[in-house]
């Protein structure tokens, strides 16, 4: 069961970086445009500081964190960790882990709830005569935070695996 | 308990937090929301998490930091970094010391399309330590040049920090990014000195080599590393005409390294997808970092720390100078155990009003916190710096002998750091001369 699960949640945090990196892609891509068609054209791609903002943006900082996670794991300093003994920094990093979830339950929770009100108010952001839909892009803040949060789940179940594993900064 | 003794309450509590490994993002959003909600209660606590992180990430400034760390991906993973260290060493090869020169001017220049350190340091430790230990360079010297050169970069434009510490207090990124350039080089110039000076003193620390390639080939590798220098222009007339944002410049520059990546047949559909994954990763760790900074900053103001210790300040020590003494020295200390954007996301939302009440020039403070963060990485006892060049070079050389390399690095940085206090203009005379201030 568990080895299936983990194959699932790596495949969530995969889909989910492959989502951010793309955005990083398109970001460059429209920003370039729009910037080639002011000194060309003389005109403006209308949208281009909304949409960067709000889509790709949220979702280059939102959709890494699972993978981030399994990978290198985020900034940390181990100084003190790398001190303790095995037993103890198994312990600290198992507290730490439930603090985690804590933190990235209720950050699902709240921003859920904030997306699911932006979403019946359908929020737009205007770009000149433009609306441009931004309710959308409220979702990527719990659907990112709940892929780490299953990361973290999944490593607390499976007994702190992290606190074998090699320290890391 | 009062506002502030929460607030001091929650300073401890953070380093203790950061203290146990938990992740710095984590640790920040913990403590923070912990600490509105013992001054304002539930609703202020909690309000803020639902739309705070959607608020401060669609961010239209902060978009520059995903695509320099794009441009960086793409000249890093496409091979430019290691043209331009391989033409450095044959201009160099016959300055005592030359490799380690060589070694040193390629961490300045690659300032100009690095997105991170850890990672640049990381490469030159296998390019170019070997060389030098195959040379029979003293292994202190040649290993604590890669650990030094590599914190170079985080001065010269465009770098990271210095966007991430523009958006934090709102100083203008351009006139950091000038304000960077010519610590920058002095670092790189007294560095060399040091090196010079040293090796003319004691050959035996790098013993002269032999010419190992013939003009042609130093006239084709000198051709061959255009890219850094059109880069840099891209970026510098960008950025400076007043045409274009910071995102604009970072979005020009990194479609720049791509074609001249596809131009030189050394982009290829991995690469391409390596240079996206790791600059979304590497955006995403600092960005966490930055939320939970932001609500650290609110809860901060909340509690009136800043302001209760800038009393304190300006009661104890009303001079200026010896308040940037005193940041200098807690810096200093908290980079003993903590990582560079770290340090500057925790100090700034602390330090900004103490500055701004002391009226301390934002650019010249922001640059010397900088400065003393890079210090913070090449100093024991751990020096993140010297254990990713430790963690290349493995048994080959002892931690402690980096580290003794290191003191010498660390002497030129007193003197750096030294003048770039007592002479304020080293920072501050560039923007002013593109009309800031």
């Amino acid at each position: 069961m568990k080895p299936w699960l983990d194959v699932q949640v790596a495949r969530i945090s995969s889909y989910l970086i492959a989502i951010a990196a793309i955005s990083s892609l398109l970001m460059m891509l429209h920003v370039s445009t729009d910037l080639a068609s002011r000194f060309i054209l003389g005109t403006q791609i209308e949208g281009t500081i909304e949409i960067v903002s709000a889509y790709y943006m949220v979702s280059l900082v939102f959709f890494p964190l699972a993978a981030i996670d399994r990978s290198t794991g985020h900034i940390s300093a181990d100084v003190f960790t790398n001190l303790m003994s095995r037993r103890v920094r198994w312990l600290s990093l198992m507290f730490v882990d439930v603090i985690i979830l804590i933190c990235m339950a209720a950050l699902v929770w709240f921003s859920a709830r904030e997306a699911y009100l932006r979403t019946l108010d359908g929020e737009m952001w205007r770009s000149g005569e433009f609306l441009i839909p931004v309710w959308l892009s409220r979702w990527f803040v719990p659907i990112g935070s709940a892929g780490m949060f299953l990361t973290v789940l999944l490593r607390l179940c499976s007994g702190g695996r992290r606190a074998a594993a090699p320290a890391h900064h | 308990m009062t506002n502030y003794q929460i607030g001091l309450a929650g300073i401890a509590v953070l380093l203790t937090f950061i203290g146990l490994g938990m992740p710095i993002a984590v640790a920040l959003f913990v403590v923070s929301v912990g600490g509105i909600f013992f001054i304002r209660g539930w609703d202020a606590a909690f309000g803020s998490i639902g739309s705070m992180p959607f608020d401060l990430s669609a961010s239209w400034t902060l978009s520059a930091v995903p695509m320099f760390f794009l441009m960086g991906a793409f000249a890093f993973n496409s091979g430019m970094t290691i043209s331009v260290y391989r033409v450095l060493r044959m201009w160099f090869w016959w300055v005592p010391g030359g490799l380690a020169i060589a070694t040193n001017m390629a961490g300045t220049a690659f300032g100009v399309i690095s997105g991170s350190s850890v990672a640049v340091t990381a490469v030159m430790a296998k390019i170019a330590i070997p060389e030098m230990l195959q040379r029979r360079y003293d292994k202190a010297l040649a290993t604590a040049v890669v650990a030094a050169s590599g914190t170079i970069d985080a001065l010269i434009p465009p770098s990271i920090i210095i966007i991430i510490y523009g958006i934090e207090t709102e100083a203008s990124i351009t006139a950091l990014f000038l304000a960077g350039i010519i610590p920058g080089l002095l670092t790189a110039l007294i560095y060399s000195i040091m090196i010079v000076v040293r090796c003319k003193l004691n050959p035996a620390l790098a013993p002269v080599g032999e010419r190992d390639f013939t003009v042609a080939e130093r006239r084709e590798a000198t051709r061959d590393s255009w890219p850094l220098p059109v880069l840099f222009a891209g970026i510098f007339i960008g950025i400076y005409s007043g045409v274009m944002t910071p995102t604009e410049a970072g979005a020009a520059s990194a479609a720049l390294a791509f074609i001249i990546a596809m131009v030189r047949r050394q982009m290829s559909l991995p690469v391409l997808w390596r240079s996206l994954v790791e600059s979304a990763s590497a955006s995403a760790s600092i960005f966490f970092i930055f939320i939970g900074a932001a609500l650290f900053a609110r809860f901060m103001s909340m509690s009136g720390v800043p302001s209760y210790l800038g009393n304190i300040v300006t009661e104890y020590s009303p001079s200026p100078m010896a308040f940037v003494l005193i940041i200098s020295a807690i810096i200093i200390l908290l980079g003993m155990f903590l990582e560079g954007i770290g340090i500057l996301l925790i100090v700034v939302p602390i330090i900004l009003p103490i500055c701004k009440q002391l009226n301390i020039d934002l650019v010249w403070i922001g640059m010397l916190v900088i400065k003393l963060i890079m210090v913070g990485l090449l100093h024991p006892p751990i020096g993140l710096q010297a254990f990713v060049v430790k963690s290349v070079v493995g048994d080959t050389v002892p931690l402690m002998t980096i580290f003794r390399g290191l003191l010498w690095f660390l002497a030129a940085e007193v003197v750096i750091v030294g003048l770039m206090i007592v002479f304020p203009d080293i920072t501050l005379w560039l923007p002013r001369q593109f009309g800031h201030h």
